[in-house]
C-alpha cells in the first residue's frame, strides 16, 4: 500500500529531474526520457498491478508538466507497459541488447504515434519536434538503457532490502 | 484470477489494442476553455518547490563552473593571480548577466508599458525542450489573475498561451506546437489565416487561398478576432511560400518573432480586465445569461 502512496512523490521527483538534467547536460538538443525507461522496466519485472500504476502516475505527470496533447503519455505509457509485459513472456529481459531494442522501438514509437496524433488534431503532417531529433533520441536512449536497468535493479534491491533472486 | 492467468496474452493483447484506438479519439478531446483539473493542479503545484530547487542547482552549478572548476590544475604560482582573474571573471560574468536581464526585463518593460491591456510577468521554470510537445510551466497562476487561453508574450512577440492553470503556476502551450492554432492576418495585406505550429521550431500559416498575395518576408500578427489574442501582436515572419495549383491553398511557412526556446521571461495578458474589444465582453455576458 504503500508504495501506491508513495510512488507518485518518487515519480514526480524522477520527471522533474529528467528535464532539468536532459536541459543541463545536452541545452535541450537530446533528452533523457528515464520514466520511460521505467516503464518499460516495470513491465519485465513488476507485478501488473504495480506495473499499471506505474505507468499511468508516469504518464499523467508527464502530460501534465509537459504534454500538449490529451492524455497522450498517459496512454501511451499504458501501451508501453501492457507491450513490455506481452514482450516479456517471450523475451529474456537481462539481455542488453532485448532491453535496447525495447526502449529504441519504444522511443520511435512515440515520435511516430505524436506525429500521428498531429495527423488526426490538425489534418495535416505536422510535427512540432524534429523527427531526425526524435530519431537520435531513441537511439541515445536505447544506449543508456542496460545501464539504468542496471541502476533500477540495484535501487529496487535496496528498497526491498532483500537480494534479487536470479 | 485462473481465468485471467490462462488468458493472460489475450487479455493484454485487447488492452494494447483498445489503448492504441484510444490515443486518437483521446487526442480529439480538446477544449480550450475547460479549467485545469484538481489532480492536474495538485502535480502542477508539487513540481514547483521542486523545479526552484533544480533551477537553483542548476544556476549554482553552472557559476561554479564558471567560477572554479577552469582553475583546477594550475601551478602553484599562478594560484594567485589565477584566482584573483577568475574573482574578476566572475564578476564579471555576474555582472554580463545582470546586465543581460536588465536588459531582457527593460524590453518587457518597454513592452508592458507599450500595451493598454493588463499584464503578469513571470519566470520560465520548467522547459522540456527535447519533448515532441512544445510547452513550459511559469511561475505564475490563478492566484495572479492568469486563466486558461491567457496570451504569453516576450518582448519580440507572442510565446504562446496558458493552457493549464494552477493557483501559483501554469503551464504554456508554445506558439511551434502544433496543438497550438492563433487567428492571424498578414500585416501588410490584411490576409487571414490560422498560425499552427509544426516543422521543428516554425509555424505554418494555413487556410491562406491561393489567389491572395504573400511574401517571403511579410509580417504575421495577430488578427484579434477569436478574442483570444488581443489584435496586432507580432506572431512571426513568413520564411517561405509555396503554390501548387492542385491546392486549395497556399503552404506558409512562419518563423516565430521570439525565440521561444529560450526566452527566460515572459509577460502574461490578464484576460478579464483586457481591453479585447466591447463585442466580446458582451459576448461573454450573453453567453453566461444564457446558461
Amino acid at each position: 500500500m504503500i508504495f501506491f502512496v508513495l510512488f507518485p512523490v518518487g515519480a514526480l521527483v524522477v520527471i522533474v529531474m529528467q528535464v532539468f538534467a536532459a536541459d543541463f547536460l545536452f541545452g535541450g538538443a537530446l533528452g533523457m526520457e528515464i520514466s520511460l525507461l521505467f516503464v518499460i522496466y516495470a513491465g519485465f519485472y513488476w507485478s501488473v498491478l504495480r506495473g499499471l500504476w506505474a505507468a499511468m502516475v508516469f504518464g499523467f505527470m508527464l502530460d501534465t508538466l509537459t504534454g500538449t496533447a490529451p492524455f497522450f503519455y498517459l496512454i501511451f505509457y499504458v501501451l508501453v507497459f501492457v507491450g513490455a509485459r506481452l514482450a516479456s513472456y517471450r523475451i529474456y529481459g537481462e539481455a542488453g541488447i532485448a532491453v535496447m531494442a525495447a526502449t529504441f522501438i519504444c522511443a520511435c514509437i512515440q515520435a511516430f504515434l505524436a506525429v500521428l496524433i498531429g495527423v488526426f488534431s490538425g489534418g495535416s503532417f505536422l510535427f512540432s519536434g524534429d523527427p531526425g531529433l526524435a530519431a537520435v533520441n531513441a537511439a541515445f536512449l536505447a544506449l543508456i538503457s542496460p545501464l539504468l536497468f542496471y541502476l533500477f535493479k540495484k535501487i529496487e534491491d535496496v528498497v526491498n532490502a532483500q537480494p534479487r533472486q536470479a | 484470477m485462473n481465468f485471467l492467468n490462462k488468458h493472460q496474452t489475450i487479455i493484454f493483447g485487447l488492452l494494447f489494442i483498445l489503448g492504441l484506438a484510444a490515443m486518437p479519439v483521446a487526442s480529439l478531446y480538446k477544449n480550450d476553455t475547460e479549467e485545469t483539473g484538481l489532480l492536474r493542479k495538485v502535480v502542477l503545484e508539487a513540481a514547483a518547490p521542486l523545479q526552484k530547487v533544480f533551477v537553483g542547482t542548476r544556476d549554482g552549478i553552472a557559476g561554479a563552473w564558471r567560477r572554479y572548476i577552469f582553475l583546477v590544475g594550475l601551478q602553484e604560482e599562478n594560484r594567485s593571480l589565477r584566482q584573483r582573474i577568475a574573482l574578476l571573471e566572475s564578476e564579471l560574468n555576474r555582472t554580463r548577466e545582470i546586465r543581460l536581464e536588465c536588459e531582457r526585463l527593460q524590453s518587457l518593460l518597454d513592452l508592458k508599458d507599450s500595451v493598454s491591456y493588463p499584464v503578469v510577468s513571470s519566470r520560465v521554470m520548467l522547459r522540456d525542450r527535447a519533448s515532441h510537445f512544445r510547452s513550459f510551466v511559469i511561475d505564475r497562476g490563478s492566484r495572479h489573475g492568469i486563466e486558461i487561453g491567457s496570451p504569453v508574450m516576450a518582448a519580440e512577440g507572442v510565446v504562446g498561451k496558458v493552457m493549464d492553470v494552477s493557483w501559483s503556476v501554469s503551464k504554456v502551450l508554445l506558439v511551434n506546437d502544433y496543438n497550438c492554432r492563433i487567428d492571424a492576418l498578414i500585416q501588410e495585406t490584411r490576409v487571414r489565416g490560422i498560425l499552427q505550429g509544426g516543422w521543428g521550431t516554425d509555424c505554418v500559416l494555413k487556410y491562406v487561398p491561393q489567389s491572395e498575395s504573400v511574401r517571403e518576408g511579410d509580417r504575421v500578427v495577430t488578427s484579434g478576432l477569436a478574442g483570444v489574442f488581443p489584435k496586432g501582436l507580432p506572431l512571426g515572419t513568413v520564411i517561405k511560400v509555396s503554390k501548387s495549383p492542385n491546392e486549395l491553398f497556399q503552404d506558409i511557412r512562419v518563423r516565430p518573432m521570439a525565440n521561444v526556446d529560450r526566452v527566460e521571461e515572459v509577460l502574461v495578458v490578464v484576460r478579464k480586465k483586457q481591453k479585447i474589444g466591447d463585442d466580446e465582453l458582451d459576448r461573454e455576458k450573453s453567453r453566461k445569461e444564457e446558461k
